[in-house]
């Protein structure tokens, strides 16, 4: 529909352009395109009129993971706008690394997120989530050397059922090969050591 | 395309939190996790 002339596209009404994005954003999300997913649902959800108010949520429900995906949080007065309080916890538990809560914000609204499909999604938030504890920890520590030791002391203390150092290590393992965190682990030392210039991508 | 309703520009900029990366966004939860760090005795944390 992109490749439509401006003059064809005029004529399509607006309803059926958002049903459209709207269906496409979805099954990028699906399929794991999100560039696409976001830009689809951005124009679902910028288009779609106010009145339509249970069809802007419908969007929300899946722009909302894509979002988080790509590093931004919804603010909590649109969550309540749209009777999204579900994703309260959620939210507030990838943006401080509060795997807890993340985990209690999937757990309770598990019908919610299964029915609308975004239940794997929603799962797949956990790396970002470790991500963003690690960075927190790597603020309080304030050294580039960090002990994987630590890290696995704040994921069991936020309830991660975690029986072996290695567990972490993979974890780390995964956030550096996706290019998430800048830096390399010392087996011998145990240890994490993150590049002195900016160790976390942007 | 005629039919398509303005839309408030800075609709976009309400939805996202902005810098929600500065430190001081959760805060309360550093707090928490530095008690608990040194709960466990880590005495090198600051």
């Amino acid at each position: 529909i992109d490749n439509l002339s401006v003059s064809f596209k005029a004529r399509i009404p607006l309803s059926e352009l958002v049903t459209y994005n709207f269906y496409l954003g979805k099954k990028a999300m699906f399929d794991s395109d999100l560039q696409t997913a976001d830009k689809s649902l951005e124009y679902a959800f910028k288009y779609c009129p106010e009145k339509y108010l249970e069809n802007k949520r419908r969007i929300l429900i899946y722009w909302i993971p894509v979002k988080m995906f790509l590093g931004e949080i919804p603010l909590d007065s649109v969550l309540e706008d749209y009777n999204l309080n579900e994703f309260k916890i959620i939210a507030q538990g990838v943006r401080d690394g509060n795997i807890r809560y993340l985990r209690q914000g999937i757990i309770s609204n598990r019908q919610f997120l299964m029915k609308s499909g975004v239940y794997l999604m929603f799962e797949k938030l956990a790396q970002l989530t470790y991500l963003a504890l690690f960075k927190r920890l790597a603020t309080i520590i304030g050294r580039p050397q960090i002990k994987i030791e630590m890290f696995m002391h704040l994921l069991k203390f936020l309830g991660e059922d975690i029986r072996h150092i290695d567990e972490v290590v993979c974890v780390l393992s995964n956030l550096i090969a996706k290019k998430k965190i800048k830096g390399y682990i010392s087996k011998t030392h145990n240890t994490v050591v993150l590049s002195k210039l900016s160790p976390f991508y942007e | 395309a005629g039919h398509i309703e303005p839309v408030e520009e800075d609709e976009k900029d309400t939805i996202w939190e902005d810098n929600w990366e500065d430190e001081t966004v959760g805060e309360d939860f550093s707090v928490e996790l530095r008690a608990e760090l040194e709960k466990m005795g880590h005495k090198a944390v600051i």
